[in-house]
């Protein structure tokens, strides 16, 4: 065990090696040269991968299915399917639009899991073998070991725009100017024209979030997570990724917007958890 | 007609509840913010992760809480409420006369559940029944245990310990089951001394397989056996009440692989119960022992394609060599095969199940048909109907059937 441990630690430590190595320091300038992975990693230690397909096994099978095509013996009775991982296709990244994910945004979607989804929060298993499933997951699809997926673009985050009402304002122009509203409502309840006619690309129905309510958020738990969809969109879902047609400063602006819909107590709370999670 | 317009009417007046074993347990849902279908078909029907989960002490699959429940945000608990109103008629066929009917409303009945991590390794699992019927308030320890959980310490749970209060292994226990919460299955509650009738015999036991017994055990999953391999081996006072090991002790192994053909699940087992009853004759003081063995081998299989069609089954032997004053032995075979359906996911449901017993000394035949359905209103709340028609038979001698039809409804908090 101490063993593998020191494998995975390892084999982390050595990709972000790799990462700081190809990483330019861009400031925080919109439209600069994003950190970039260039290629892929390569194929993880036998042990890993087989205390990936252990742990996997236990306890990613039974929605996911032993080959990873979303059909295990649970899924037939999810509204919400769990993830084909051949198609290597997957929502949470921090990288652009239709690109794989990183390592770490599997392992961030392993241990947060999705809220109020079927998938739970496995952050109470080991690190290591969260790191191991990783790894085995990513062995479900080819597109990781492709060269030409890469380089893989790490989001940059710009200047982070506090919420004023000057931010508030213009993001509700661009609420309303990117049509936003045509899925998620015009008052971000989830509730537009095009909301029941949805489906992700694996042809599941699929239902826009309800921007109000906070336990509807799947990923973001904080504005950061918001912007950073805005950023990347959410691959396989109709959900597109504004970096292109939205600056930094707009971006930040429309996030700023969209997470002050929720309930005025609980977005006060998120604050303040923000700025205890700070001081700690 | 009128019996059909009744029906109707029990229908309507669903927000009324199915009372009885614990179910569903909200309070999962609440500390890992997911919902109640992880870990169920539709409560209390568990899926194969939730079988998991409760193999691994009530914990997430493959992990090993750290974070002990006083550094948490919130203390874990949860409740259930299910009352159920239900219109039950019986028949004698011999004497073709009707005995009676009624309407009983079956009170309310809150389960009350915490469960939680105390450190490293150490959780424990409680559920409280609170009962008010006739203006009357009771609470019940049904389980309360302490475990310590993943003893090999590989992250597995394939070995886990527990000590307290607790229900055995049996893989369709009617708080797993979509079924009736009033009807377990017929054969885990057989007690020949129920049957015997004499009210003079005073056991050490009032004994079901099913019921919660103080003792200890080892249990977990072994993953490399297959697609998993369930367990479970512990020791008991014998009884579902009685905490003195010296009056009674008894033994219960059970076993439960799951194999996934086309990513469905398939799973068989068995189980072995074996023991001492402590036995009194309260007019004459006679005391002797009956030794209980129970065993059983059980199925469940869904459909390979759809994985919406549950099919499920188990047969079970009971011998008892003691069960009166002048040592009359009792046989007991008998078991049950159902069919669960996924019509809608998380919305719609059906099932229908079949059981049936058999005394051999009696030759006391009970055949039972329930059939209900189950829609998800909302997503803790569960409208259920259930009709229930059970014929019990000695040839001859008595020939009773029974029809119970309810309505409820299953909340969680």
């Amino acid at each position: 065990m101490f063993l593998q441990t020191l494998t995975v630690a390892a084999a982390i430590g050595l990709s972000g090696l790799a990462l700081s190595v190809q990483t330019q320091d861009n400031g925080t300038q919109s439209n600069s040269t994003p950190t970039q992975i260039l290629a892929p990693e390569g194929p993880a230690p036998a042990d890993v991968l087989a205390r990936g397909k252990e742990m996997y096994g236990i306890s990613c099978a039974p929605c996911h299915g032993l080959n990873g095509k979303g059909d295990g013996p649970i899924a037939a009775n999810l509204q919400i399917k769990p993830r084909d991982f051949t198609r290597g296709i997957y929502m949470n990244r921090s990288t652009a639009s239709g690109e794989l994910p990183t390592d770490y945004d599997i392992y961030h979607t392993i241990t947060r899991g999705l809220h109020d989804t079927p998938m739970p929060s496995f952050a109470q298993m080991r690190p290591e073998d969260r790191w191991a499933i990783v790894q085995y997951v990513k062995t479900f699809s080819p597109r990781f070991e492709d060269s030409t997926e890469y380089p893989l673009d790490i989001l940059d985050v710009g200047n982070q725009i506090l919420p004023s009402p000057q931010s508030l304002a213009r993001g509700r122009q661009l609420y309303l100017e990117m049509q936003c509203a045509n899925c998620h409502g015009i008052n971000g309840e989830g509730n537009g024209p095009a909301a029941n006619t949805l489906s992700d690309d694996f042809g599941n129905p699929i239902h826009p979030t309800d921007l109000t309510n906070y336990s509807d958020f799947k990923f973001a738990r904080n504005v950061l997570d918001v912007f950073r969809i805005f950023s990347t969109g959410l691959n396989g879902t109709p959900m597109p990724s504004f970096q292109q047609s939205l600056s930094d400063t707009d971006r930040w602006n429309l996030a700023n917007y969209v997470w002050s819909l929720q309930d005025v107590n609980q977005y006060m709370d998120n604050q303040i958890d923000s700025n205890f999670a700070k001081r700690k | 007609m009128k019996g059909f317009r009744y029906a109707t009417l029990l229908v309507a007046l669903a927000p009324v509840f199915a009372a009885g074993n614990a179910t569903a347990i909200p309070l999962f849902a609440h500390k890992y913010h997911t919902t109640c279908f992880t870990c169920h078909t539709t409560p209390p029907l568990l899926n194969e992760f939730g079988r998991r989960f409760q193999a691994n002490g009530y914990q997430i699959p493959g992990t090993n809480e750290r974070i002990a429940l006083w550094d948490q945000p919130m203390f874990a608990f949860g409740a259930v409420a299910q009352p159920l109103v239900a219109r039950t008629s019986t028949w004698d066929n011999l004497g073709d006369s009707s005995l009676g009917s009624s309407t009983d409303f079956t009170g309310i009945e809150v389960g009350l559940f915490s469960s939680g991590s105390l450190g490293p390794h150490w959780s424990y699992f409680a559920a409280v029944p609170v009962a008010i019927s006739d203006g009357q308030t009771s609470i019940d320890i049904e389980t309360a245990n302490i475990m310590y959980t993943d003893v090999l310490n590989d992250g597995t749970g394939s070995v886990n310990l527990r000590l307290g209060k607790f229900r055995f292994y049996l893989p369709f226990m009617a708080n797993t089951m979509l079924a009736n919460p009033n009807i377990d299955p017929v054969v885990y509650g057989y007690d020949p001394f129920a049957i015997t009738g004499n009210p003079r015999l005073v056991t050490a036991n009032d004994f079901s397989i099913a019921e919660p017994t103080f003792g200890a055990s080892a249990f977990g999953m072994i993953p490399g056996i297959a697609d998993g391999l369930r367990w479970e081996a512990g020791i008991t006072g014998g009884n579902n009440s009685d905490i003195d090991l010296s009056q009674a002790k008894a033994f219960f192994f059970a076993l439960d692989q799951t194999v996934f053909v086309n990513e469905a699940p398939v799973r068989f087992g068995g189980f072995y119960y074996t023991g001492d009853q402590n036995v009194t004759d309260t007019s004459t003081l006679a005391s002797w022992t009956n030794h209980p063995n129970r065993y059983g081998v059980d199925a469940e299989l869904y459909d390979p394609w759809m994985k919406r069609l549950d099919f499920f089954g188990e047969y079970t032997w009971a011998k008892d060599d003691n069960v009166d004053t002048v040592g009359t032995a009792y046989n007991m075979s008998g078991g049950f095969a159902g069919l669960n359906v996924i019509v809608l996911p998380q919305l719609l449901y059906v099932y229908g199940r079949y059981d049936f017993q058999h005394i051999k000394e009696t030759n006391d035949q009970t055949n039972q048909i329930d059939m209900g359905i189950q829609y998800n209103l909302l997503p803790n709340v569960f409208l259920t109907g259930i009709y229930t028609i059970t014929n019990d038979k000695i040839p001859s001698v008595k020939d009773i059937t029974s029809t119970n039809f309810g309505a409820g409804v299953r909340f969680g908090f």
